[in-house]
């Protein structure tokens, strides 16, 4: 499993980690129950400050995805997010839809995308 | 050579075995060792294309003058060691040679990186694996274990049972020796360097290799030395040792082929990383994001210095 960090995306780097991590949950590629490395082994192999990591984890923890226990290290917990309401859910999806919209796309364009995307996600194995 | 002992001949032989692997090991893996990773990079620096039919072949050429410089004052040390049959000195020559050659390497390579590859490439995207790196998966507890007892048993036997006529400087160092590789196996362990968002896996899968490789070699090369100071411990620790006629040649038998273990690791190990690697992006080769190009792994270059340094004191000390 491997996570791809970029300078020139515009989140933040804790974000482009949280959103990483979200999306191998997603693909299947990180089962519940599996073993994520320590803050100080990715902040090291990335050469980022510890604090960047450790905030991405504590994210990812206070949304359910993940458990930190002492001696295990960092546990997948589940690939349900904590109970959250549709419309909070659906609100980034319009910023993303009105964003399409904006540039010019069709609808039909916009909807092979949105296939695309989700055939993406489900496709298990290559978490690149 | 009459006036020679067993154990000096056996020296002799050991050298013979030693000389011809450096020979292999220079034709096979050091002679185009700058050009194992393509047309595209000279000795770990990326290159423009068509370095090597030009300026690199310049490169090129002093790299093996070089090569063939510090292998011709290692071949007249030796010859001088024969002429004046001074075969006790042939351990020092051993040791001393691969660590000259490790030097003259390792200069040139910062050479080439402070000159050739002043500004390696900045990427602005890297690839970090999500695989853990648990200390237990690499380093093996229970043989680290052996080894501590066995090094202590030594050392009883030498602090209770040492005869007269020993000499400290081999246990102690050879002590220090095995010690002092934990760290570096530890280190090569934690340390690790972002990977290139091109194939990805691949990259991972070669630097886990040469992790795996790096740690059978200095695996190996302790319990040569472990093999070594208990010989050593019981050849002048225990008062019927003197008595048993085979057990020297046994000490001697073990201490080889554990010797020609650590040279098989070290054969086969470094041409199956090189063809691993013969197409890939060497580590350090490029800047990342967030992390400059480096040519040893962080928390390397000072330890290597104080181990080292350590090393070279105690030699000092006990020649004196």
């Amino acid at each position: 499993m491997f996570l791809t960090v970029d300078a020139n995306d515009k989140r933040p780097l804790y974000q482009q980690i949280i959103d990483g991590v979200k999306a191998l949950i997603a693909r299947g590629d990180l089962p519940e129950g599996a073993t994520l490395p320590s803050v100080r082994q990715v902040a090291g192999d990335l050469g980022v400050n510890l604090n960047t990591i450790a905030v991405a984890y504590r994210r990812l923890q206070e949304e359910g995805f993940l458990t930190i226990r002492h001696g295990t290290g960092t546990i997948v917990l589940s690939r349900r997010a904590r109970a959250v309401e549709e419309g909070e859910l659906r609100q980034p999806l319009r910023t993303a839809l009105t964003q399409l919209i904006l540039a010019g796309r069709s609808d039909q364009e916009i909807t092979a995308a949105v296939r695309q995307e989700l055939e993406f996600i489900h496709q298990k194995g290559d978490s690149r | 050579m009459s006036g020679h002992s067993s154990g000096e001949w056996l020296l002799l032989c050991i050298t013979a075995l030693i000389v011809v692997f450096r020979v292999f090991y220079l034709v096979r893996r050091l002679w185009n060792y700058p050009l194992n990773h393509g047309p595209g990079f000279f000795l770990g620096v990326e290159v423009e294309s068509g370095f090597n039919a030009g300026e690199g072949a310049r490169w090129l050429k002093r790299y093996h003058t070089i090569l063939l410089a510090e292998h011709l004052v290692e071949a007249l040390a030796l010859a001088a060691i024969l002429v004046l049959g001074r075969w006790s000195l042939l351990p020092l020559w051993a040791g001393g040679t691969a660590v000259f050659v490790t030097a003259i390497l390792f200069g040139f390579v910062a050479y080439t990186r402070a000159t050739l590859g002043a500004n390696p490439p900045v990427r602005s995207s890297a690839v970090v694996s999500l695989e853990r790196r648990r200390l237990g998966a690499y380093i093996s507890w229970p043989a680290e274990v052996l080894m501590a007892v066995i090094i202590a048993l030594c050392w009883a036997m030498l602090l209770t049972h040492g005869s007269a006529q020993m000499h400290w400087n081999v246990p102690v160092v050879m002590t220090y020796v095995i010690v002092g590789l934990l760290p570096f196996e530890i280190g090569a362990v934690r340390n690790s360097s972002p990977l290139p968002s091109e194939r990805a896996e691949e990259h991972y899968r070669w630097m886990e290799a040469q992790r795996r490789y790096s740690l059978r070699v200095m695996d190996s090369a302790r319990w040569f030395f472990i093999v070594i100071l208990a010989g050593y411990a019981l050849l002048h620790g225990w008062p019927a040792a003197s008595t048993i006629v085979w057990l020297r040649w046994l000490v001697i038998g073990i201490a080889i082929a554990v010797w020609l273990v650590l040279v098989g690791i070290q054969i086969r190990g470094s041409g199956r990383l090189a063809a691993m690697g013969h197409d890939l992006r060497p580590a350090g080769s490029w800047s990342g994001p967030f992390r400059p190009a480096r040519l040893m792994m962080p928390g390397f270059s000072p330890w290597f210095a104080v181990w080292f340094g350590g090393l070279v004191l105690l030699l000092v000390f006990f020649r004196r």
